[in-house]
């Protein structure tokens, strides 16, 4: 008997060389590849039969609707080249962005044939369903089931099923709608497949058509090690990716979380204490949703349904993600007091959509700067929830000469250069015009000029140019303003810009 | 009592009087009005009053180095409901971010006394300043009461009216401010703690 190194010594008694008994050969996996070839087009309005073509950055056609097609464009030509062959063509730019969005909405609604679903961008998604053969009565049920599934998106596809997944999408893309089932049938099945189909870069193409290679039957013929020398290591591992030589892992796409609870009232009623025993019991659901999924929202749509008209909705948000359900409770009661009801409730549902990652703030045992600094966050987000979101404002100076566009009103991370001059600290907007009596500007009594003037002109650029003499004069009664003369305007008309507070 | 006062010189305002502990004081920026007001500054932890004949004869300048100081400790000062739009230059030029200012103007005018309730209980608000139309002598003693949790300033600006009859409220401090030449008469109606006091003129630096 011999010990063999690195594996653990057999038990006495036992034949050394018999094979292990109980365990089962894994069954391959099956992956269904579904390729949308018209994804491009079909963002923009689906279903359109006209000549048009989705346009790259780099100005050539990326796709071509059927109509284009006939027309003798084709896809990589430059975009002046096809706008010649087509005096009706319509240029479409790509738009990458609503492209995933669109495949992610294909991921999502495949979700229901198998939980292994991944992406494969530009124009295609991936799904494991060796697992679901039976729940779906093999595989022409699931071949109906994504039929049924995919129908409402109105997307073109075509699919193919293999054991690994870049083998499905190689046949996904030359059209060849079978089911491989084995591994070993591989090389058979996707042997007459052209060159031209991998997902390879141009260049590498048109170097290995140049030496001679057609199809990948040809391509496997050669030595390994001289392909990988000759064409690089990339080439020779996405070839074993194919043949499922190199695991290939991808990952798998979540759908985004929602949530969505109703609760009915018992009869229908408008007393707010009734709605918010409602509320309380929808708004735990969503923090016990929210605690599961470490997750946390800042916003969510709350409808209380009425019998007659649709329903009532109230927007409870936060400045930032939170996941306590007494706090966005809370806000919800502020907001509720403020609401107007048409009619009595019947119901409350509530939604949320933005489930965002949570990060919980740290807790002290002593109250320090952050729990004061949540404390804040707290109180405003009360006052916007009581009051409107309008009413909280922030300000900041901005570069610009002309007092008037000299601050802004919103984000408080705004800059502007300090004036040199003196401002008042209370700005009229707009600046109110000045009466007169006995030829001299009046306001609550006449006014006496102590410092100026400031010339301030400026703004030719944009149409709302200014021409000003600034000066700060006083009235009887001490207020102190800061006043201007129009100098576009040809009479001696004064205006008060500011009351330095 | 008010010789005892002398006598005790710079100590006068240790003695025990028989009345709450004087909060501590916010420096107000001006020597004169520091060495006038009972806790030496304003009060902390409590709401003023602030009367003026008319916007805009200096009001806010005689909180700009209360809110300059704030703005250098993090701390927010809050305008709610104010009759004219506060600028952000002249904010910056007297030294004030505008990062720690805030400016709530509520839809209807009775939301504003509620909206200073709820930012002096948080304890970051350093200043709440207010314009409201009409408070009462109930709802300040709310605000009082905020204003003590939250160990902030609550300061109400009123515009004086003709008549003699108007309330009095329950504030810590009430002064009635005056144009000067080139500065501010405050005369002090009220100060917690303080008995009669005399009238003050600020000369602006």
């Amino acid at each position: 008997m011999t010990a063999h190194p690195g594996r653990p010594p057999a038990a006495l008694g036992a034949p050394t060389d018999s094979p292990l008994i109980g365990v089962r050969q894994e069954p391959q996996l099956l992956w269904l590849c579904i390729r949308f070839p018209q994804l491009a087009l079909d963002i923009h309005t689906p279903g359109n039969a006209s000549a048009r073509v989705v346009v790259d950055a780099d100005n050539s056609v990326h796709r071509a609707s059927a109509a284009a097609r006939a027309a003798g464009i084709a896809t990589g030509m430059s975009a002046t080249a096809a706008a010649a062959l087509s005096s009706t063509l319509q240029r479409l730019p790509r738009d990458t962005r609503r492209e995933l969005r669109a495949l992610q909405r294909a991921a999502e609604r495949c979700c229901r044939l198998t939980p292994t679903v991944s992406l494969a961008p530009p124009d295609a998604i991936v799904l494991e369903v060796r697992g679901s053969l039976k729940l779906f009565g093999g595989f022409a049920g699931i071949q109906d089931a994504l039929r049924a599934t995919l129908a409402p998106l109105g997307h073109a596809y075509h699919w193919a099923a293999a054991p690994t997944p870049e083998a499905g999408l190689l046949l996904a893309r030359c059209r060849r709608e079978i089911k491989v089932e084995d591994r070993e049938q591989l090389p058979s099945a996707l042997g007459e497949l052209p060159l031209s189909s991998l997902g390879i870069e141009v260049n590498l193409l048109r170097r290995l058509q140049q030496t001679g290679i057609r199809n990948l039957r040809d391509l496997w013929r050669l030595p390994r090690a001289g392909l990988a020398r000759r064409f690089g290591p990339e080439l020779v591992a996405y070839l074993d990716r194919i043949r499922g030589e190199r695991p290939d892992p991808r990952p798998q796409y979540h759908p985004p979380l929602r949530f969505r609870a109703q609760s009915e009232l018992a009869e229908s009623t408008a007393e707010h204490a009734t709605l918010m025993v409602a509320g309380s019991g929808l708004f735990q659901q969503l923090g016990r949703f929210l605690r599961a999924h470490d997750a946390g929202t800042a916003t969510v749509c709350v409808r209380l349904l009425h019998r007659q008209s649709s329903f009532t909705p109230i927007h409870v948000g936060t400045r930032h993600p939170v996941r306590d359900a007494s706090h966005l409770l809370h806000l919800f009661d502020h907001a509720l007091q403020c609401a107007a009801l048409p009619e009595p409730v019947t119901g409350v549902e509530i939604r949320c959509t933005d489930v965002r990652p949570f990060t919980p703030g740290c807790r002290d045992l002593f109250r320090n700067a952050a729990t004061e600094a949540q404390d804040w966050q707290y109180a405003l987000e009360e006052l916007e929830a009581r009051l409107g979101t309008e009413a909280i404002r922030h300000i900041a100076p901005v570069d610009d000469h002309r007092p008037e566009n000299a601050w802004m009103s919103g984000a408080p991370a705004g800059r502007g250069a300090t004036p040199r001059r003196q401002r008042p600290l209370w700005l009229l907007a707009p600046p109110q015009r000045l009466a007169r009596r006995d030829q001299r500007p009046w306001y609550r009594g006449y006014l006496t000029l102590h410092s100026g003037p400031e010339r301030i002109e400026s703004g030719w650029w944009d149409g709302r140019e200014c021409r000003r003499d600034y000066y700060i004069a006083s009235n009887p009664a001490g207020v102190r303003l800061w006043v201007f003369q129009d100098l576009k305007q040809q009479s001696d008309t004064w205006y008060v810009h500011g009351l330095f507070g | 009592m008010s010789d005892i006062a002398t006598a005790a010189g710079g100590f006068r305002y240790r003695l025990w009087r028989g009345l709450d502990p004087l909060p501590s004081g916010l420096p107000t920026g001006f020597a004169a009005l520091d060495a006038l007001l009972p806790s030496a500054g304003w009060p902390a932890g409590s709401v003023i009053e602030v009367i003026t004949p008319a916007w805009g004869i200096g009001e806010l300048r005689l909180f700009l180095p209360l809110m300059q100081r704030l703005s250098q400790q993090d701390q927010y000062a809050v305008w709610i409901a104010p009759p004219y739009t506060p600028y952000a230059p002249a904010l910056t030029q007297a030294g004030v971010s505008v990062a720690g200012v805030v400016i709530v103007q509520p839809p209807q005018p009775q939301q504003t006394l509620w909206s200073m309730e709820r930012l002096l209980r948080t304890g970051a608000c350093g200043l709440a300043m207010a314009w409201p139309r009409q408070p009462t002598p109930r709802t300040t003693r709310r605000l009082q009461l905020a204003a003590q949790s939250g160990h902030s300033l609550g300061v109400l600006f009123r515009r004086q009216h003709a008549g003699p009859c108007r309330h009095t409220l329950p504030v810590a401090l009430s002064l009635r401010l005056d144009a000067a030449e080139n500065g501010l008469a405050i005369e002090v109606l009220k100060a917690r703690g303080g008995g009669q006091l005399p009238a003050v003129t600020l000369v602006w630096p």
